[in-house]
């Protein structure tokens, strides 16, 4: 039937392209798509800037140390920003891929999986945005707790990176230690499985977002009740953890498609496997929700216990209770991506 | 009078013994390392001025009326990432600067920051760790 | 690569559907965390009402449930009892 041959067609003209131009080509799609991580910290720093004007016009006395804690927050909210350039600006000025040995398909749609990974920067952008906003709130209205807030504040930010970190070793892997390019298999496979692996890691913006609001309001707590701040602490990193959970799927499902990739070595029609692998990537994007969610919760959380200390244990039940409800959704698509990767039910129907 | 001067001068001095310190390490372990010297200098000096160009633009934006606040934060932070643009394309482009060294520069300040602020205090830490 | 049949084609397209279905799991994940956090709240304010607050929370939960799994059915039935390959 000829009118189904059209993909096989633009496949084939792809694949006329010499290595270096198809490489180069959908480098720059990748360099363009990592770049959107870029309005993370740009929203994020916004946030704080907005919250530091309104606590300095309220009570500019104190403004010098709520200034010092928006701009350790700030200088933090970048990186994200900052690691996407540089994952861009490599595709384009040094790319790695057009030197590796291995399919040129697959080495071109690395690219863009590792553009895609680099999109969940902003989440964390935008987390750590809110979290230097309320350090710098928590910081004017109670100065002499401003040292305490803004630790756990920086505390919380850190913990919100991870994320980010995660896509970026996702992106690094990809573009210089390419494990699919020199496997035995079909090209359009493994090609689809690099873009999948990107696709899995945008869950990442989830718990970006989330850890950073647990930040925030950690920093929140412990302004109004410092002696709160040690079950304050325990309930943000907690609950933070938790909303990384998701964020460890989609790493889990990047890395089993990167290294132990089920599909390549089944019997069956290629492009049912290829859709499969991109049905898989497609499926963890469901990660942000539980991961936004979760750490909502934890943030929530953190804020109850930093009011009333006495009544952590009651607090972080519901908390974690909440919290594994949540989890659901995400427990689906991590069951759809599982079942399409290593119980393909379709290969039988053809 | 700027409220952010004595922060300022904090995270510079630690940036550049930390610079040192990295400096020396990529010396030792590294063959070919001046190419990663430059670009971890270079690194650190742009890093260094954004972080200048943040803090003047955070002590601004506190004066100003909250939403203007944020556009014009928003306005200098692409800015900001413009000149980060800037320099790692001429780090790669240019053969002797090592773009890795110029990535470690970069990052080097926001090492700087958690490691002086936010993991500086020891007895916060035992306390909060002290009964589990 | 061999030519693509009509079946394989519909097959194909069903597993990216199947993929992009679950991304309706989104929303309970982030509505279902919300009512979390409003628990943790509530619980916050008044411990003694726990157990209706935990009640009330994980109904709520429940409800928002659905969408996420009209998404989960959708992609079981494209993968498991494909409706689609008979009409060909």
């Amino acid at each position: 039937m000829e009118y189904t041959d059209f993909f096989t067609a633009f496949i084939n003209w792809l694949l006329s392209f010499d290595k270096k131009a198809l490489i180069l080509a959908f480098s720059a799609i990748g360099a363009g798509l990592a770049m959107i991580a870029g309005i993370g910290p740009g929203v994020g720093q916004g946030y704080a800037a907005g919250i530091g004007a309104e606590v300095t016009g309220d009570n500019p006395k104190e403004s010098k140390q709520s200034i010092m804690v928006m701009l350790l927050g700030a200088g933090i909210a970048e990186t994200s920003g900052i690691l996407s350039l540089v994952i861009a600006l490599i595709l384009l000025f040094g790319n790695p891929l057009i030197n590796l040995d291995g399919d040129k398909l697959v080495l071109a749609a690395s690219a863009i999986g590792a553009g895609l990974s680099m999109i969940a920067g902003i989440g964390p952008g935008i987390g750590q945005g809110y979290a230097a906003g309320k350090g710098c709130e928590a910081s004017s209205k109670n100065p002499e707790a401003s040292k305490s807030s803004m630790l756990v504040m920086l505390l919380g930010s850190a913990v919100a990176q991870t994320s980010g970190i995660f896509s970026l070793v996702i992106a690094l892997l990809l573009m210089y230690a390419n494990p699919l390019a020199t496997i035995e298999g079909h090209q359009l496979i493994l090609a689809a499985s690099a873009i999948a692996a990107g696709l899995a890691m945008i869950a990442g913006v989830g718990p970006g977002v989330g850890q950073g609001y647990a930040a925030g309001k950690a920093a929140e707590a412990v302004g109004i009740n410092p002696e709160s701040s040690r079950g304050a602490t325990l309930v943000m990193l907690l609950g933070s953890a938790i909303a990384q959970t998701s964020g460890v799927f989609s790493l889990v499902i990047a890395l089993l498609l990167m290294y132990a990739n089920p599909l390549v070595t089944l019997e069956g029609a290629t492009i049912i496997l290829a859709a499969s692998a991109l049905g898989a990537g497609f499926a963890m994007i469901s990660g942000i929700g539980p991961g936004l969610g979760q750490g909502y919760a934890a943030g929530k959380g953190t804020e109850a216990v930093g009011l009333r200390p006495r009544l952590q244990a009651e607090v972080v039940k519901t908390m974690i209770l909440g919290q594994a409800v949540a989890q659901t959704t995400g427990i689906y698509g991590l069951i759809i991506a599982l079942v399409l990767l290593f119980a393909n039910p379709l290969l039988q129907l053809l | 009078m700027s409220e952010t001067t004595d922060l300022k001068i904090n995270v510079y001095k630690y940036t550049i013994i930390l610079a040192c310190v990295a400096a020396g390490f990529l010396v030792f372990f590294i063959e070919d390392y001046v190419p990663l010297i430059y670009g971890l200098i270079f690194g650190t000096l742009i890093a260094t001025l954004n972080f200048t160009l943040l803090a003047n633009t955070i002590e601004r934006a506190a004066r100003m009326a909250p939403e203007k606040a944020k556009a014009y934060a928003t306005s200098r932070y692409f800015i900001r990432y413009t000149i980060y643009g800037v320099v790692l394309y001429i780090s790669i482009k240019a053969d002797y600067i090592n773009v890795i060294g110029t990535i470690i520069g970069l990052l080097l300040i926001k090492v700087v920051i958690l490691i002086r602020y936010a993991f500086n205090d020891k007895t916060y830490y035992k306390k909060i760790f002290r009964k589990k | 690569m061999e030519p693509i049949t009509g079946r394989a084609l519909i097959l194909a397209c069903s597993a990216i559907g199947a993929g992009l279905a679950m991304i309706a799991g989104i929303g309970p994940g982030i509505g279902q965390g919300f009512a979390a956090g409003k628990g943790a709240e509530g619980v916050g304010r008044q411990p003694e009402a726990q157990g209706d607050i935990i009640r009330t929370m994980l109904l709520g939960a429940a409800v928002a449930e659905t969408t996420g799994i009209y998404g989960l059915i959708v992609a079981l039935i494209l993968l498991f009892a494909n409706p689609l390959i008979n009409l060909l």
